[in-house]
């Protein structure tokens, strides 16, 4: 049974259900080992997708809420991945020393993972349950750290086996 | 015949060993008899300069080349002169066209510890562009045959849903009837309601859907210059985007409108409709968003002077401180290992071993994009 999302005021989240047309499929580039990864890398935990670039300014505003999401539900056994959209590594590198991130960074050089996904504007966050099907996005910024949202993320099933 | 000699120096020295072959140290191809010089007309050499920072044992890139010839009822107004290029140690290096004529330099290298660079020089001659709407017609009878490629939706310019209803309101409202009034009709409508969006990284993606359904209807040239053409289709009138870059200031005072020697970051899209007994009228409500925005600090109104001349020029003409490469949607770059096409063709693109160079990013790419004007 769908969890409580829409009990949650949408406007304290603007997390809504996520139901693609088709089965999302990640195909990315890991920035620092150069390895390939797809979503089966992240099975039997949950997993938040943010999607994002270095020259999107709304993406920079809500990555610190999301650096203390990871920090709260990391020991839950959340997986968080920030997924570059489409830019070259020593780019994403330089803004890495300036921004941390707290999670995976992943490089999307093809642009072809957010378009697939349903994504229109960044950033874009997306939430799978433990056996990798998709639960909920939100698009455009969002306060990760309110407790609101946090609340909201605890009470997805993300628990699900596959 | 120039041309077919420099494919025939290509198809003589196949150049696919797995040692480090080169190409013929210099390539031209000369598309044009001479430079025009009088009449208005402007020569400028463009030159492109790609060494890729990411080397690896495949490199590609496809470097957009300027419409050999591009001409309204009025005249011609682009004429490509000349094109060189010399790619030391490339695999490959030759002239190729894509999906709706779109001209292109592709080259190839598989040498990861030698350098991968090309240098790419277009001549081009350009003049002003302006068709009289106010004249008698005089010519420009396409047949609806020739014209129904610039009538049909494309991914990113959908006529149905929300654009064919916003098309058939604006036009509604206009109480628009012939072609000329429903572009006009459509153009007003995006200069009063749109806005350019600073943000907005490089020309906009062209997704005209997510304009209008953004809540904001910001954008920059492919955004709105691309709603333009989608709005005009779903009236029924024929358009299409012109994908170029601009080569030098604006003669007419505009700095918002115009760039000169470096032009790696000066691609823009302008726009056309169809008008039978006028041909190819040419348009541009998006550089009147830009003059509103970026000519003065703090932005101009639409009741300033400078704007309302814009406005008025760019319902019929360009400055001819711009040259175009095609009118392509959709593009695939032939050999790209890519499964998806492209937008459009207005950028340097390419492609490693390890994935697709930013075409937005010149410094990483990199490339570096020259424009000079020269006197004959």
């Amino acid at each position: 049974m769908w969890p409580p999302l829409h009990a949650q005021p949408a406007a304290a989240t603007g997390l809504d259900r996520w139901r693609p047309a088709r089965p999302p499929r990640l195909e990315a580039t890991d920035l620092q080992t150069e390895q390939a990864r797809t979503l089966a890398d992240f099975a039997g935990r949950p997993l938040l997708v943010n999607v994002w670039a270095t020259w999107c300014g709304p993406c920079r505003v809500e990555m610190p809420s999301l650096n203390t999401l990871a920090q709260q539900l990391a020991p839950q056994g959340w997986q968080f991945v920030a997924l570059n959209h489409g830019e070259m590594p020593e780019r994403v590198r330089r803004f890495l020393a300036e921004v941390p991130i707290h999670g995976t960074v992943l490089l999307d050089r093809s642009q072809s993972v957010f378009k697939a996904w349903g994504g229109q504007a960044l950033p874009a966050t997306f939430v799978f349950d433990g056996a990798g099907r998709p639960l909920a996005w939100a698009e455009g910024e969002r306060d990760w750290a309110a407790p609101a949202m946090v609340a909201a993320l605890r009470g997805l099933p993300v628990a699900r086996a596959a | 015949m120039q041309r077919r000699h420099f494919l025939s120096l290509s198809a003589a020295a196949p150049l696919l060993g797995a040692t480090a072959a080169t190409l013929p140290a210099f390539a031209a191809a000369r598309t044009a008899p001479a430079t025009p010089a009088a009449d208005g007309w402007r020569s400028y050499d463009i030159t492109t300069q790609v060494d890729l920072a990411e080397r690896t044992g495949l490199g590609r890139v496809w470097v957009p080349l300027p419409a050999q010839q591009l001409a309204g009822t009025e005249g011609t107004y682009q004429r490509l002169v000349d094109t060189r290029f010399d790619a030391p140690g490339a695999k490959q290096a030759r002239i190729v066209e894509g999906t709706g004529g779109a001209r292109m330099l592709m080259v190839e290298w598989a040498d990861a510890n030698a350098p991968q660079q090309v240098t790419l020089v277009n001549r081009v001659a350009l003049r002003d562009r302006a068709t009289d709407l106010g004249a008698a017609p005089r010519g420009g009878n396409a047949t609806p045959e020739q014209l129904r490629a610039w009538l049909r939706p494309t991914e990113f310019k959908p006529t149905d849903g929300i654009v064919g209803e916003t098309a058939r309101k604006i036009v509604a409202d206009a109480g628009a009837r012939t072609d000329i009034e429903k572009a006009k009709a459509v153009y007003d409508w995006i200069v009063a309601n749109c806005h350019r969006e600073g943000s907005v990284r490089g020309c906009g993606t062209g997704d005209v859907k997510y304009v209008l359904t953004s809540g904001n209807l910001g954008g920059k040239c492919a955004d709105l210059n691309g709603l333009f053409v989608a709005l005009a289709r779903a009236n029924g009138v024929p358009a299409r985007d012109v994908y170029g870059v601009r080569v030098d200031d604006s003669a007419r005072g505009y700095k918002s409108m115009g760039k000169s020697g470096d032009i790696s970051r000066a691609q823009h899209c302008r726009a056309e409709f169809y008008a039978q007994g006028y041909g190819w009228v040419p348009v541009d409500p998006a550089d009147v968003r830009k003059v509103m925005l970026e000519e003065e600090k703090g932005g101009l109104a639409a009741t300033d002077a400078r704007v309302r001349a814009a406005n008025a020029m760019l319902f019929g003409a360009w400055e001819s401180n711009w040259l175009g490469y095609n009118n392509a949607e959709d593009v695939r770059l032939p050999g790209s290992r890519q499964g998806s096409p492209i937008a459009f063709l207005m950028y340097p693109n390419g492609e490693t071993a390890k994935g697709r160079l930013d075409s937005l990013d010149p410094a990483s790419f990199k490339y570096v994009i020259q424009s000079k004007r020269v006197s004959a």
